[in-house]
């Protein structure tokens, strides 16, 4: 019980980052909270459960595609829509990316249908790990997102263009005098994004069940992990703020109910508005 | 009371075309369809308009406005079916609890900005959804409650009217008033409004206190009407559609939100052969509306007359 607690905490811990991570950084640089990130989410699901059982598609050539589609839909969404209103109050935004997230959930429900869909393994085998039998599927997962997550740390520390967006996320007014097109920047955060919410999209699929409703679920995780981190703190502290949310749901799912996850989230989410405004790592008050 | 003055004839509007819809009843003989179709009506406004009050004068977007229907309905209709006291009472106790939901929204949103209350408003009802579905035994799972009815159609269609009438009112009256200033103030800028000595806690707090209540005295109407409610109530699509129906109408002019209210539940009911491109249809126009006429409806309509009355004075000092 305990080490099933703990190793599953693992795996949801690094698909948590997942879907946070691509939520927090364009909250972070372009100060847009996009709340259609958890239906791109749902989509990569979708895009890889159609490569996967429609098309006999490989595990690695459907994760390219369910990667490569939600990419795709993010840069549309940005370049059609987001940009335009990136001037406009913050009412304006959170409305419009609101309302594109129903259009997406209701073009799935419309041509996939609003049922469950399960996603099969393509990876076989199992191994168990102190006691607990995880399917292999669900290991390379986990590292999968765990590597992108380095190399995500990587690119924002090391690189040139890295350091351009951490410099856009602090200060865009300075950032821009130096120099930095922050348009640009916003476009590579956009494609990171994108290609994040594909991971999370993909690695998600065969483990959980798939329905449209997901990409809400998906976002009460966005907004908690977020909010827990704080913005404009480091990288890793998304990452502690994913393994508490992932052990606080996990918890309550196993000693209470599996349906009162999303309750566990939203206590996280209370007690750090009411004593932490800024969350564990963040800078500044919000 | 110079508010009253200037609002004397938004409130004979209001008057008369509650007493037209009054006098519809009778007229129509009693239709059964009709009487559903404009009780609904009535009560999609005052969600609306209440949900106006938040989003259009204090800026806070609430993504869960029928959360507090829902909480009061459940309330009612729990001590209806295990604890039936006198019924006052329990309407009493409905309304308590819907307003007192609204501090589980309004208390932690308060120290933060706008933004985060729209984030908190979407995932409370959710919790209550997984709440409503988990203890089935007493919330009733998918099904939710039922009860036997106890008004009349007719009697419950008079009552939404009123309400209807009374929350437009209250609304206009409030925003005109001093202290729909003061939210209007912190609607465009919230620093500044604090260092003229807004209280800003204070009064994000009665705007979350007096929207919930008109939206649990409407759901409570809606409750005994349906002699039902169910876990959909907590779910996205309702809220949404209260969302889109403010948009549409106008953002923060109560008459809008009433209007876009009005219409697109009358539209609602009507789409109902195409029932499964409805939320399609609607998200779009609502991304439409936010990208083009972020002022609604009735932002255009009054931009529009505002335009013909200037054009005229121009003649007219020609």
């Amino acid at each position: 019980m305990l080490e099933t607690v703990l190793i599953f905490g693992v795996i949801w811990t690094s698909l948590y980052c997942l879907i946070a991570m691509g939520f927090s950084l364009l909250f972070g640089v372009a100060k847009v909270l996009n709340l259609s990130h958890g239906m791109i989410i749902m989509g990569a699901c979708y895009v890889v459960f159609l490569l996967v059982t429609g098309m006999n598609w490989t595990l690695g050539a459907s994760i390219m595609g369910g990667i490569t589609a939600s990419a795709l839909l993010i840069v549309i969404i940005y370049l059609g829509f987001i940009k335009r209103l990136l001037n406009a109050p913050h009412t304006s935004m959170l409305l419009l990316t609101a309302g594109l997230a129903t259009v997406i959930q209701q073009a799935v429900i419309l041509t996939v249908g609003p049922h469950t869909k399960f996603v099969p393994s393509t990876i076989v085998g199992s191994t168990a790990i102190f006691g607990v039998v995880l399917s292999n599927q669900q290991i390379i997962s986990v590292v999968i997102a765990l590597a992108a997550i380095a190399l995500l740390v990587i690119f924002l520390q090391r690189t040139r263009l890295g350091r351009a967006i951490r410099a856009v996320t602090q200060d865009r007014d300075t950032a821009v005098i130096s120099g930095i097109n922050a348009g640009q920047m916003y476009l590579v955060t956009i494609i990171i994004t994108g290609i994040l919410a594909g991971m999370a999209g993909v690695l998600v699929a065969p483990i959980q069940t798939v329905t449209p409703e997901i990409g809400w679920e998906m976002m009460v995780t966005a907004f908690t992990v977020t909010i827990l981190a704080g913005l404009g703190g480091p990288i890793w502290g998304i990452v502690v703020a994913a393994a508490i949310v992932a052990y606080a749901e996990l918890v309550t799912a196993f000693l209470i109910a599996p349906m009162l996850k999303e309750a566990a989230a939203f206590i996280i989410m209370i007690l750090t508005l009411m004593f932490r405004p800024a969350g564990l790592f963040g800078k500044g008050r919000l | 009371m110079a508010v009253l003055k200037k609002e004397y004839l938004s409130i004979l509007v209001v008057m008369i075309i509650s007493a037209g819809l009054g006098v519809l009843a009778p007229v129509s003989n009693y239709d059964f369809y009709l009487i559903g179709l404009l009780t609904s009506a009535c009560i999609w406004v005052v969600y609306v308009v209440s949900w106006d009050l938040l989003a259009g004068y204090t800026g806070m977007l609430n993504f869960g406005q029928l959360f507090f229907a829902g909480v009061a309905a459940y309330t009612v209709a729990l001590l209806e079916l295990n604890y039936p006291i006198s019924r006052p009472l329990m309407i009493l106790a409905g309304l308590i609890a819907g307003v007192a939901s609204s501090l589980l929204i309004g208390l932690p949103s308060l120290r933060v900005r706008a933004a985060y209350f729209a984030l908190v408003s979407f995932v409370l009802p959710l919790v209550f959804h997984r709440i409503t579905m988990t203890f089935i035994k007493v919330f009733g799972g998918d099904y939710g409650l039922s009860i036997p009815r106890v008004y009349s159609r007719q009697s419950l269609y008079y009552t939404a009217i009123l309400i209807m009438a009374v929350t437009l009112i209250t609304m206009r009256l409030l925003v005109n008033s001093r202290v729909g200033m003061a939210l209007k103030s912190i609607r465009e800028d919230e620093e500044t409004a604090r260092a003229v000595g807004i209280n800003i806690q204070r009064y994000k707090l009665l705007a979350c206190l007096v929207s919930a209540f008109f939206t649990s005295l409407a759901g409570i109407c809606g409750f005994y009407y349906m002699g039902h409610v169910g876990p959909e109530i907590f779910g996205m699509m309702g809220s949404f559609n209260v969302v889109i129906m403010g948009v549409i109408g106008g953002v923060g002019t109560i008459f809008g939100a009433a209007l876009g209210g009005g219409l697109l539940s009358v539209l609602l009911e009507f789409m109902r052969p195409v029932a499964e491109y409805r939320n399609l249809f609607y998200a779009i126009l609502l991304v439409v509306v936010v990208m083009v006429a972020s002022r609604g409806a009735w932002g255009g309509v009054a931009s529009y007359l505002k335009e013909r009355r200037e054009s005229k004075e121009a003649i007219e000092v020609k």
